[in-house]
């Protein structure tokens, strides 16, 4: 429109329905501030993957980046040169400043003290003072909503609004003087004084996923039937998923030692732990353990359409390698797979990034021929005749389908298939955090055993298809002890295996 | 078949009142869950199970599904009337939906996206009653080779969405891509944009993403004014209950787009992978496509409220063929109701076909009735709904905030989102006041990771000849066709109403892309 203009940045704060800026003026108009925003975004997520990310992570975020920091200095080009304060739709501050202020004084409430505690205040001051309704309709509207909240959320499907950041440190600050002094009483104190403790009281129990799936079953009909072996005690369910399990096993590590917060996530952070994972905060080693309810040994299954029926096939280097897929690189999953293939020397392929039921389709396809995953997970494939299993990882030897141990030759080998052993072997566990009062852990161990002992339990749990093998906390402790007991060359071993990729 | 086991099924369905009564009780549920943000149909199962515990496999089935074939219908309402999207299958619905109710066709948009999302219901759970003898090879026929054309064609939508805002909806689109990826990478391991903030470990959550764009940016909009100033007028929206038949009769006039959207629904619906996200978003574009040239589109057309509704509804009948048959759920809410199903005692696989055939001609039948009595249900009271809208917008703006920050933690319980989520709308109502097509976004957002996935995958499979196979170069075909006839409209429509220098750049922009 016109060539010379002055630099961008002059005279923020736009003007509405204005249709024609001054001409040779540059404005900082909201589609620039936007167009900007985009390209320093795109910029600087090209310049971080590029720097950060191997090559493989890093091709797409470059190419998509790239295009996007290209379109956007385009667009910002044309909007300065358009040099057009906008329409009547452009943005402007003197209206909206106020009201996106009023957008954080909710969230910051909300983070702060809790859904319960802050959505009702904030209404009702912004109500009252914004909006000018009288007091009575801003109380009784912010207590409506309030009521609605809690009683259909909290009290009627039993899911947990967030209680706010601040409000978990005061009830700490709150608390602790008391439990202070009861944890000295009871702290010697004998099984009578440990079951005085938790009556009346709340256990919460967190299950490191989102309902629904396995843990949560197992997790909430673990809390259920304890609750019934420890009259008085209420058990509640609550659900922390994120980042693979790691954010519910550090919540419960971090939680207070006084045996009312336990928990279960996935065994597979042995590795997490292992290969010190960012984000991991937990040590198993010093963790409460409660027990477990369930074996799930890991297995080689091969598909019908492969045609392997043998491990003798796998082993043969001479052969193309046979191509097995995983889940994303870096989950338990691929780990078990990635390990138990270079302990045992197999010839195979991997290919990573089959989440959930895609594997088992690409099987069917015949686009991979096989996998190694926990039994429990393909007991379906092979029953329908798709599939078999070759060979099995960790749990009893001498059952229909061959052992891998054998087949490792190196004591390093036999260190990493013991590590997937370990996993197998204690699946579904319940854990708190480091430092339970000796007797309240010991109450908690006997409870859990009751429970998963109680023949409702034992029913419940075959109807949902779920095996019950449990095992008290103490045996637990030993396994997961043992496991993280890797010499450094397995160590190393299993850095290499981790790192290598396909 | 047996037309006999056919009708026999439906009548025992009618005439047990068990059955009716469970089915009755489930439609209000399944509304509940729709219409409250980030609830949606798979909480809905994970909250219900506790309920079907002992129930007989037939009725906690039928109860469980009527309750989850119907949940989008239920979402139908905020959406177009509010502006608030519930869930992220609806998303599509505002686009065309939302600017209808805006310009005094409320009736009409909800009439025509109730009765749509009805009859794609039903016409989903058809196609599956249709595909049983040849189900097996035509699920295994997607792998990734496909999905990642069928990904990249999905995207490739953003040209025909963004209209003649082409240049701006490239570059969101992109954002939503960029989006996409944070989180683990499931090809190298490698954490991508998570900046060591464990809550972005698992990605960025697409409703966290709809509520930001759209929710938040809607409400500003109606909150915004200066200190003292008067409250902005709420738009009119009132209705007649004749308007609201008006569109549900639109669906008749339509009804090629409305079977052929609700067909493709389902198909989506039925590839275990790609995601029932798209399936709206897919459908949508293939309207968009269809009415090339149309000025109203994504301004206010019928046809961009019917197409998104069948998609929507008719992905759940499709979601359930390989749930059923082969016990590989079709995506997340459809792999609770696996657990669920197995639960009631009702194994999936293919010999389900031979050993329950009555089983699932029940189910089928379950969900075409669910929807019927869902859509009839609402078509009837939806005259008394537009009371929310007469609500002053003073006191709705904060309540519909509280809801929105509520779907967002609900989402995935990370206090943090709250804090992404008042970031976003920041962008979002930017984008909103500019116009900028935000559906771009989200198109980005589900499509780019499952290209990007489908794509490593191919390469690792196949090597870069999977470029060469023969479907990669037959929809390599049809990408560039759709691409070069939206560019060749966006340009002409550019030129047409060229009023503004912004407009002009779709001209310029074409030649990047």
């Amino acid at each position: 429109m016109d060539g010379d203009s002055l630099p961008g940045g002059r005279g923020a704060g736009t003007e509405p329905r204005k249709a024609q800026a001054p001409l040779g003026r540059m404005r900082l108009t909201s589609t620039v501030a936007l167009s900007l925003t985009f390209l320093v975004v795109f910029a600087s997520a090209a310049i971080v993957a590029a720097l950060d990310y191997p090559r493989a992570a890093a091709e797409m975020p470059l190419v998509v980046c790239g295009f996007g920091a290209l379109l956007s200095l385009l667009q910002l080009i044309v909007e300065l040169r358009a040099s057009r304060a906008g329409g009547e739709d452009a943005v402007d501050l003197g209206k909206d400043i106020p009201i996106y202020l009023w957008v954080w004084a909710f969230v910051v409430g909300v983070v702060a003290f809790g859904f319960v505690v802050a959505a009702p205040v904030v209404l009702f001051v912004y109500l009252f003072f914004r909006s000018r309704e009288s007091w009575w309709l801003s109380l009784l509207l912010s207590l409506t909503v309030v009521a609605f909240l809690y009683g259909v959320f909290q009290v009627g499907m039993g899911v947990p609004l967030f209680e706010g950041l601040l409000t978990e440190q005061i009830d700490n600050a709150l608390t602790s003087g008391t439990e202070a002094a009861n944890t000295t009483a009871a702290g010697r104190g004998s099984q009578a004084s440990a079951q005085a403790f938790f009556r009346g009281k709340t256990i919460t129990y967190i299950v490191a996923t989102s309902p629904g799936g396995g843990y949560d079953t197992y997790g909430r009909l673990v809390a259920r039937y304890m609750s019934k072996y420890l009259p008085g005690t209420k058990i509640i369910v609550r659900n922390l998923p994120g980042a693979g399990h790691v954010i519910g096993a550090d919540t419960i590590y971090a939680a207070k030692p006084d045996g009312l917060t336990i928990g279960t996530f996935n065994t597979g952070l042995i590795y997490m732990q292992l290969l010190r994972a960012p984000g991991v905060r937990f040590d198993l080693t010093k963790m409460s353990w409660i027990g477990k309810a369930a074996s799930d040994p890991r297995v080689l299954v091969m598909s019908r359409k492969s045609g392997i029926t043998n491990v003798r096939q796998l082993l043969d280097p001479s052969k193309p390698p046979t191509i097995l897929f995983a889940a994303g690189m870096g989950s338990a999953g691929y780990l078990d797979t990635r390990l138990a293939a270079v302990a045992i020397h197999l010839n195979v392929r991997l290919i990573p990034g089959y989440g959930g039921s895609e594997g088992a389709m690409s099987m069917l396809r015949g686009e991979t021929e096989g996998t190694i995953g926990s039994e429990s997970s393909y007991a379906q494939f092979v029953q329908q005749g798709e599939g078999l299993y070759l060979l099995q990882f960790g749990g009893p030897r001498g059952g229909p389908i061959p052992h891998a141990m054998p087949f490792a030759a190196t004591p390093d080998a036999k260190k990493l298939l013991s590590l997937i052993a370990a996993e197998s072997e204690v699946s579904r566990l319940t854990a708190g955090p480091p430092g339970i009062p000796a007797d309240r852990l010991e109450l908690l161990r006997r409870v859990y055993l009751k429970a998963l002992a109680d023949p409702g339990f034992q029913a419940q749990a075959r109807k949902m298809d779920a095996p019950v093998e449990p095992m008290g906390g103490r045996q637990v402790q030993e396994v997961i002890d043992q496991a993280l007991q890797l010499p450094p060359s397995s160590l190393r071993l299993l850095r290499q295996a981790v790192g290598v990729g396909t | 078949m047996d037309p006999h086991l056919i009708f026999a099924t439906l009548v025992h369905l009618i005439v047990t009142p068990k059955l009716l009564g469970l089915m009755l009780l489930a439609v209000p549920l399944g509304i509940f869950f729709g219409c409250v943000p980030g609830l949606g149909g798979k909480l809905g199962i994970v909250l219900l199970i506790p309920f079907v515990y002992g129930m007989s496999p037939l009725a906690g089935a039928v109860f469980l599904l009527s309750m989850h074939s119907i949940v989008h219908t239920g979402g139908v309402v905020p959406s177009i009337l509010l502006g608030v999207p519930t869930n992220g299958p609806e998303a599509p619905l505002l686009v065309d939906g939302y600017p209808m109710a805006q310009n005094g066709q409320a009736g009409r948009a909800l009439g025509a996206s109730l009765g749509a999302a009805g009859i794609g219901g039903m016409i989903g759970v058809v196609c599956l009653a249709l595909i049983l003898p040849v189900i097996q090879p035509f699920v295994l026929s997607f792998g990734p080779v496909d999905f990642f054309w069928l990904a990249i064609i999905g995207i490739t939508l953003v040209s025909a969405v963004a209209g003649e805002m082409l240049v701006q909806g490239l570059i969101v689109g992109l954002f939503g891509w960029l989006v996409g990826m944070i989180g683990l990478d499931p090809v190298t391991g490698v954490q991508r944009y998570t900046f060591h903030q464990l809550f972005l470990w698992d990605g960025f959550d697409v409703i966290s993403g709809v509520l930001a764009l759209y929710a938040l940016p809607e409400m500003m909009q109606l909150g915004r004014r200066t200190r003292g100033a008067a409250p902005p007028q709420a738009p009119n929206v009132k209705y007649t209950f004749a308007e609201v038949w008006g569109g549900v009769a639109e669906n008749l006039r339509h009804w090629v787009l409305t079977v052929t959207t609700a067909v493709m629904g389902t198909f989506i619906g039925m590839i275990p992978g790609l995601g029932g996200e798209a399936a709206g978003w897919m459908c949508y574009g293939f309207a968009a496509s269809r009415y090339r040239g149309r000025k109203d589109f994504g301004k206010g057309a019928v046809e961009g409220v019917i197409a998104p509704s069948t998609g929507m509804n008719a992905k759940e009948g499709g979601g359930l063929l390989p749930t059923l048959f082969f016990g590989v759920p079709a995506g997340s809410g459809m792999a609770i109701m696996l657990g669920a199903l197995i639960m009631l005692g009702i194994q999936p696989g293919p010999m389900i076909v031979v050993k329950h055939l009555p089983l699932v001609w029940s189910l089928i039948w379950a969900i075409v009735l669910s929807n019927l009595i869902c859509t009839t249900v609402l078509v009837f009271i939806s005259k008394h709904m537009s009371a929310i809208t007469q609500v002053r917008t003073d006191v709705l703006v904060p309540i519909v905030l509280v809801f929105a920050m509520l779907g967002t933690y609900l989402a995935n319980d990370h206090w943090q989102s709250l804090v992404v989520f008042a970031g976003m709308g920041a962008i979002g109502y930017v984008m909103r006041r500019n116009r900028w097509p935000r559906p771009c976004f989200i198109i980005g957002l589900v499509l780019g990771p499952t290209a990007e996935v489908s794509f490593h995958k191919a390469m690792a499979l196949y090597g870069a000849e999977f470029l060469l196979q023969r479907t990669s170069i037959v929809m390599m075909a049809i990408v560039a066709l759709s691409l070069a006839l939206n560019l060749s409209r966006s340009r002409r429509r550019g030129v047409d109403d060229g009023h503004g220098g912004v407009t002009g750049i779709s001209s310029t922009g074409s030649g990047v892309s």
